[in-house]
């Protein structure tokens, strides 16, 4: 982290600009936007998923569609934001900072790769029956 | 999918492994999965889709999975590959009749780019039953000794007494531990 300003200085540019988009990141999945899309996604997929112990062959297209979803979302969104954001360059950042990886918006994004915390919510939603309700089971799930 | 394999590789910092039990129908996967969990293992069905266990085992967390193994499922194995650190490859030890598709269908894995760090672990499970064959003797049908691109080992064992099936675990999760994990 650039703490101090003698720090900064010294600091790659790019990586300034990863620091940007991880914060971006956050205000992406926290946006209304991307809770209206995840909504919908959820919705249209939530009657097929049934609590039970053995998972559908199903399940995990699903799953693999919604990470898609999620990461082709974030992806045109930090596009927008910054013109030259690459997700090649941002990953290899990424590898290249483990120490970064600690904040909560990791966690939130590492939930998006949890096919059993993907179930739950499915499940919640399947059973909730008031649309904002769900919104916040949803939300309840990433935190 | 870039961003979040990547992110979901990163996590394996947080001592986690992810395992894969594949082998043909009716060869015991779920049982030993429900065996090793500690659950009754009488009244198992044939699986369709896909079991998961999440357990601690050794100071690790073990993600498990275990899908279905009929014919007409084997080619939705692929969509489970990413990730895996430790494969375990479950045959019926009493059935020499499909030993060959066994076979078949372990080194087709085998050659999967996804499965390449893949530990190896073969279970000759059924051993409690008359007529099985021993492990030496499946390690010779599946030819194991030609395998040069992954650390392997067969255990013989029984799902439904429990024997051996913690001791095959344990040298897998060291095998995986010992390759991932010794970096720190």
């Amino acid at each position: 982290m650039a703490s101090s300003s003698e720090d900064v200085e010294s600091i790659d540019p790019s990586f300034i600009i990863f620091d940007q988009c991880i914060g971006c990141i956050e205000e992406i999945i926290m946006s209304e936007e991307f809770l209206k899309t995840q909504h919908h996604f959820l919705t249209k997929h939530c009657t097929v998923f049934d609590d039970m112990e053995e998972n559908k062959l199903i399940y995990m297209d699903i799953f693999q569609d919604y990470a898609q979803l999620v990461e082709t979302f974030l992806e045109q969104k930090l596009r927008e934001m910054f013109p030259l954001f690459s997700m090649e360059e941002f990953v290899k950042e990424l590898k290249s900072q483990p120490v970064q990886l600690e904040g909560e918006i990791f966690d939130i994004l590492r939930e998006f790769t949890d096919f059993l915390s993907f179930k739950a919510m499915m499940l919640d939603y399947k059973t909730g029956q008031n649309s904002d309700v769900l919104l916040l089971s949803g939300f309840k799930i990433l935190k | 999918m870039v961003l979040l394999t990547i992110l979901k590789k990163l996590k394996q910092k947080e001592k986690e492994m992810r395992l894969l039990m594949l082998g043909l129908d009716n060869a015991g996967k779920t049982t030993i999965l429900k065996k090793f969990n500690g659950e009754d293992v009488h009244t198992i069905s044939p699986t369709l889709g896909f079991n998961i266990k999440t357990l601690e085992h050794q100071n690790y967390q073990l993600n498990i999975w275990d899908v279905g193994g009929q014919k007409s499922l084997r080619s939705y194995w692929r969509n489970y590959f990413e990730s895996t650190d430790g494969l375990v490859w479950v045959v019926d030890s009493i059935d020499r009749r499909r030993m060959e598709d066994c076979t078949k269908e372990l080194h087709s894995l085998l050659q999967e780019e996804r499965l390449a760090g893949a530990t190896l672990l073969v279970f000759a499970n059924k051993q409690d039953l008359p007529g099985s064959m021993t492990a030496d003797e499946i390690k010779e049908a599946l030819n194991l000794d030609s395998i040069e691109t992954h650390h392997w080992r067969i255990v013989g064992c029984s799902a439904m007494n429990g024997d051996n099936l913690l001791s095959g675990i344990d040298w897998l999760v060291e095998d995986i531990g010992a390759r991932i994990f010794t970096l720190e």
